[in-house]
């Protein structure tokens, strides 16, 4: 138990590195968000604060409490502060597990493996999301919270999602759960897996929720096929393997296969108008986490 | 081109047979191709059904294993030691014998003859044959001759590398001898590889040789004919003798000698230094060529041999020996002391005027007969007893050359006039004097059949006084200058092989002004000049002549060993170069007598043999041996293994790929980088180099290795440096460090070096570069620093060991203590001792310097560590270590030490200049005498 909450600790501490950059990130991005907003209200509603949304003139139908006294005293006319937050979102992580994202080329990155790497996306994601008051989860656990143990509760479904069996770990487990009304999907892994399986898991992930972010780890050795000569590949299922006597000459085919993989998966998320991002594991996390923060922001991913 | 490969022949021709263990080899390299590295690939499921499109480089592209094959192939090719042009076969089948010409005028072929030896040699073993080995000349000290044999490969071809040519004549009849005594029971084939030259009776001694089987006589080419220098027969002419050219020595060459042959002849001093050189082509019809060197009057005295550059041998070398060099001119008379009125003394006025080019000796007439004087000059004399006057005769009637002067004694000599050239007026004729109206005369222009002729006689020089000739018949002849008014002024005349001059003055200036001119000196040394040309005054006082030097077969002089026998003296005009007495120097320690292979005179002509005898083979030296092709087939193959590693390379991927093997593996890069900096840029640097420290003048030292002592002699030689512009007009450009291995060492005046234990030793290429630097005018200063360390004068420490065995092979002269005088400690400061960080150690300089070196010393060793005190004054510019009354001490003594360098530099640079006598008074004052 000890060495889990040792291992929960250090993945933490890894996300929590990973957002260290964060806070110029955030910043940036509620600057776009904001003068996005700006140019919708900027002439109705001039002098707004920090933490100010909106302020609407009272009506019978608004509920006393919501008055707000500093406001109204300032004037004749009652107002209430209207959050548009009010409503938060649940948010529900999926990350792909087992063998197949145990895998990593270039043993100096310091997020090595696709597992990793997914893990502290997620992870910096909800942390990210927690911080503006969004409940996270874990899908398959169809419980979502706030705060502390809720993050605690997610890093701990990561690290069991490490040692799942690849089975079910390679796609997410759309039978046994269903989702919250109106939860946001954020799912991350290497979606290898047949085209077909894909499509028919997304169809079903569909009917469960409208909004959905779908981010494929890769890593740039399963993209480019970086090696050379005379080379026995072995797959996660050891039924999988395959002699590739002069692995040059067949790099561009390959290339060619798997892009159109990554392009079909692509297609898939644009058909359910879901959000899609592809992160090559070399890239900066923080990279792909801002365009990912982005689209959230700009609503490409909001309902 | 198939008579070229049918010359082929392999030497081991069973390797090849590894040959075909190649189609195996093919075998084994295409059906293995390389073990799969295996991957986890979590995306092997899009590898599935990927076709390669070329199966080839997993295994090696046919073309490539060709190439590989072909590599193994021309290793085992090699390895099978191919030659091209095999020595042919020998003729016939008994046992062969090598008779290998090593007299004298072997020496420039004696490479040829050797290589050619080993050559037969090798082609004997290979038939099986016996071989023997004789020589045509005996061994040092011996007079029968060896033959070697029958003897085995190696021990012939080790024997073969043992003999070297030898400076003397063969010997035929030792040969003869040597031929009688082999064994014939089956016929040997001799082959005479000889140098070209018929020593004597060669026909008879090829008939006997050629007796014992068959005999095959190899020529060398015509241009490796021996050449010779002798003495010159040619007598000078009077033109020349009156030009006074001077040295002059025949070079001679048998009449078979190829048609102009050029030739340089250099005119050596002792010491290797090339002081002229003349060329000369050689042709058959004027043999022997004259050369004539038109050298320095200086120069000539310096001259202790001349060779030919072109050859090497004892033939090609002629040494000069003191007779040569200056003549022996005895005054009679005693040598005038310096506390005594000298001015007026006779002797004083003729030594002072011969003793640039002569060698004064003082003595009774018996006396400087004895010690074979060439010139006799007698001052006024009037009478002698007659056992001198007979002795003198008979000296001059045997080559002599008698100089007299004038003067009351002769004037008024009342007995009968002796060894005059011209009858003699008593009395004497006075120009000036208070009872004479006649104005004293001048000296009048020398006529062209005056020896003097060429002189100029100046205006100022008047005869007051001087004897007059009796007029008769052939006086004309006899004068060889005259006074304005006609009356003969010096007269000669012929006596026997003699000479006899009168000078019609005095020899001081009682009687003119003469003594005093600078026509004195040049009528002197003409008439000294003419002192009989080749004749060699021996001695009676050494009965024998002791070998000093000899020459070995090259021409080099050599200290002789005990088998070489002394000369006798009786019979060293009649001396021929032997096995028992070599030529070189013989004689004692105040005469050397020159005895060289071409004044010998069994040698009056170089002859080649005239015709062989009918049945003996000819031969001549072949240019072109067997030439081996294992080295061709081992590069090409070596070429081809790069080659292949380069197409490796190309094959393990274009671009990127290949990029990252060479940043990952720099080492072609490296070896790229370096085959163009040891191309092109170090032959810029040295060219840049030695234009940058030509330029200017630079301290230079020998960098031992050890970064920090570097580094603290670089520090001190800058200090010393910095000193030397602020207080001296010698600006140092820079400091210098040098490696003797590969740096010039030309361009330093000179040059420091600490002496470490820790120090590398030298090759022997850097050992001969610090000996050139130092034979030709360079000083080093050696310092071992350990003034310290060391209980006596610096014997045990480490660091004199490793000075004694740096310089254990350099030539360096004795060395002394430095005297009180010497002029290092007055070349610019003042100063008695010579301190550095230690002030107790012995500076050592050259006993006594050699000449044309301006009497600096080549090495200066000592141990005071003066270049650690430097550093330290360098350093205590900025931190002014020293402080208070010890400080004080300290600090003078650091300036002692750079006045000592300064000093150094300037005794360097400007030699004995302070030796002068110009400030001698200033500095007596100063040192508070």
């Amino acid at each position: 138990m000890k060495t889990v909450l040792s291992a929960i600790d250090k993945l933490r501490s890894k996300a929590e590195e990973t957002s260290v950059s964060l806070p110029s990130l955030m910043l940036k991005s509620r600057k776009i968000a904001k003068s996005v907003l700006h140019g919708e209200h900027a002439r109705r509603r001039p002098g707004t604060g920090e933490n100010f949304w909106q302020f609407r003139e009272y009506m019978p139908t608004d509920r006393p409490e919501d008055i707000d006294w500093r406001q109204s005293a300032k004037g004749d006319n009652v107002f209430i502060k209207q959050k548009e937050w009010l409503v938060t979102r649940k948010i529900l992580f999926w990350c792909a597990g087992g063998k197949s994202m145990d895998f990593g080329s270039n043993p100096e990155n310091p997020f090595y493996t696709k597992q990793e790497n997914s893990q502290i996306m997620c992870l910096a994601l909800a942390l990210i999301l927690q911080r503006s008051y969004e409940q996270i989860g874990a899908y398959g656990e169809g419980r979502t919270g706030r705060g502390e143990p809720a993050m605690e509760k997610l890093g701990q479904y990561l690290l069991d999602r490490r040692h799942a069996p690849l089975k079910d770990a390679s796609l997410p487990d759309i039978a046994s759960t269903s989702l919250p009304q109106h939860a946001i999907f954020i799912g991350v892994g290497d979606f290898l897996s047949p085209i077909e399986e894909i499509e028919a898991h997304f169809e079903i992930l569909a009917k469960q929720t409208k909004t959905a972010l779908i981010i494929q780890t890769l890593d740039p050795a399963e993209m480019e096929l970086g090696f050379s000569g005379r080379v026995r590949f072995k797959g996660a299922h050891s039924e999988d393997e395959e002699v590739i006597n002069n692995v040059t000459t067949i790099r561009d085919s390959y290339k060619q296969r798997i892009n159109e993989h990554i392009k079909k998966v692509e297609e898939l998320c644009m058909r359910y108008d879901w959000h899609y991002q592809l992160h090559p594991t070399d890239l900066n996390i923080a990279d792909t986490l801002k365009s990912v923060w982005e689209s959230i922001e700009r609503g490409s991913v909001r309902k | 081109m198939f008579n070229a490969l049918s010359q082929i022949v392999f030497m081991q021709p069973l390797i090849l047979s590894g040959l075909i263990l190649l189609p195996a080899l093919w075998y084994l390299l295409r059906i293995t191709p390389p073990a799969p590295r295996t991957i986890f690939f979590p995306a092997v499921r899009f590898l599935k059904g990927l076709v390669c499109e070329e199966q080839t480089p997993s295994h090696t592209p046919w073309w490539l294993l060709l190439l590989r094959l072909l590599i193994a192939g021309l290793i085992i090719i090699a390895l099978a030691k191919p030659v091209i042009n095999p020595a042919s076969s020998l003729f016939g089948d008994g046992s062969v014998r090598i008779i290998l010409d090593n007299s004298w005028a072997s020496a420039q072929l004696w490479e040829t003859q050797i290589s050619s030896a080993e050559e037969i040699i090798t082609q004997a073993e290979r038939e099986g044959r016996e071989i023997y080995l004789l020589p045509t000349t005996p061994n040092l000290g011996e007079e029968i001759i060896t033959q070697h044999g029958p003897i085995t490969q190696s021990a012939a071809l080790s024997t073969l590398r043992g003999m070297t040519p030898n400076p003397w004549p063969a010997n035929y009849k030792a040969l003869e001898k040597a031929i009688k005594d082999t064994d014939t029971k089956t016929p040997v084939h001799s082959i005479w590889l000889s140098h070209g030259l018929d020593e004597g009776k060669l026909g008879e001694t090829l008939r006997r040789v050629q007796k014992q089987g068959s005999l095959k006589f190899v020529y060398p080419a015509k241009e490796d004919l021996p050449l010779l220098i002798r003495p010159t027969r040619q007598a000078l002419t009077k033109r020349e003798l009156k030009k006074g050219t001077d040295i002059r020595i025949d070079i001679d060459a048998p009449k078979d000698i190829a048609k102009d042959l050029p030739v340089s002849v250099q005119a050596m001093a002792q010491r290797n230094d090339i002081l002229d050189v003349a060329s000369v082509t050689i042709s058959p019809e004027d043999l022997p060529k004259t050369v004539t060197f038109d050298i320095l009057e200086d120069l000539k005295g310096k001259i202790s041999r001349f060779n030919i550059a072109e050859r090497k041998g004892a033939g090609a070398v002629f040494l000069l020996d003191d007779d040569f060099k200056k003549r022996a001119v005895g005054i009679v008379g005693t040598q005038s002391s310096e506390s005594g009125a000298p001015l007026i003394d006779d002797t004083y006025y003729i030594k002072r005027a011969i003793e640039p080019f002569a060698l004064a000796r003082f003595g009774g007439i018996h006396d400087l007969m004895d010690q074979g004087v060439s010139v006799i000059i007698m001052p006024d004399t009037g009478a002698m007893p007659a056992e001198t006057l007979n002795a003198l005769e008979e000296w001059v009637n045997n080559g002599g050359l008698l100089l007299r002067f004038s003067g009351p004694h002769i004037a008024n000599s009342k007995s009968e006039q002796f060894l005059l050239p011209v009858t003699l007026r008593s009395g004497g004729r006075s120009l000036s004097g208070s009872l004479s109206w006649d104005e004293p005369q001048r000296v009048a222009p020398f006529s062209e059949d005056s020896p003097f002729y060429g002189l100029e006689a100046p205006e100022d020089v008047s005869i007051r006084q001087q004897v007059l000739a009796d007029p008769e018949q052939n006086l004309e002849n006899k004068v060889w200058a005259r006074l304005s008014d006609g009356t003969p002024f010096i007269t000669a005349s012929r006596q026997d092989k003699g000479l006899i001059v009168l000078i019609h003055t005095t020899a001081n200036t009682s009687w003119s002004n003469f003594a005093l001119s600078g026509l004195y000196v040049s009528v002197l040394k003409r008439i000294v000049r003419l002192a009989g040309q080749n004749n060699i005054n021996l001695s009676h006082n050494f009965k024998t002549l002791e070998p000093l030097l000899i020459m070995d077969g090259f021409g080099n002089l050599v200290s002789p060993s005990g088998a070489v026998q002394p000369l006798m003296a009786s019979e060293a005009e009649k001396f021929t170069p032997s096995s028992l007495t070599p030529p070189g120097l013989y004689g004692s320690a105040q005469t050397q007598i020159a005895f060289n292979i071409g004044s010998s005179n069994t040698l009056a002509r170089l002859e080649t043999p005239s015709s062989l005898p009918s049945g003996v083979m000819e031969g001549y030296y072949a240019r072109d041996y067997e030439i081996s092709l294992a080295p061709l087939f081992l590069f090409s193959a070596a070429c081809l293994f790069c080659l292949d590693w380069l197409i490796m390379i190309f094959m393990a991927g274009s671009g990127r790929r290949l990029f990252k093997h060479f940043s990952r593996k720099p080492v072609l890069p490296a070896f790229l980088l370096l085959l163009i900096t040891v191309g092109g840029n170090s032959a810029f640097a040295a060219e840049d180099s030695a234009l940058k420290y030509a330029n200017g003048f630079y301290l230079a030292y020998i960098e031992t290795g050890d970064s920090t002592l570097d580094n603290i002699t670089h520090k001190g030689l800058e200090s010393l440096s910095s000193a030397l512009s602020m207080r001296t007009s010698v600006e140092p450009a820079g400091v210098a460090r040098l490696n003797p291995e590969s740096d010039t060492l030309a361009f330093f005046p000179i040059i420091f070096w600490p002496v470490d234990a820790g120090q590398k030793s030298y090759s022997y290429k850097a050992m001969k570069n610090i000996q050139s630097y130092l034979d030709h005018g360079g000083t080093i200063v050696f310092d071992t620093r350990d003034q310290n360390r060391s209980t006596r004068s610096m014997i045990n420490t480490e660091n004199a060991k490793t000075l004694r065995q740096i310089t254990a092979s350099l030539d360096i002269p004795p060395i002394e203590p430095i005297p009180d005088d010497h002029v290092l400690g007055r070349t610019f400061y003042l100063l008695e001792e010579f301190p550095g960080r230690y002030n107790s150690g012995t500076l050592w300089v050259e006993r006594v310097s050699t000449g044309g070196r301006d009497n600096v010393s080549s090495v200066i060793i000592g141990s005071n560590d003066w270049i650690g005190s430097w550093a330290d004054s360098y350093d205590q510019q900025n931190t002014n270590r020293y402080a208070g009354e010890s400080g004080n001490s300290a600090r003078r003594q650091q300036e002692m030490s750079l006045r000592f360098g300064i000093n150094l530099i300037m005794y360097a640079l400007t030699g004995n200049y302070k030796a002068d006598q110009v400030h001698i008074e200033h500095i007596l004052r100063r040192l508070g005498q």
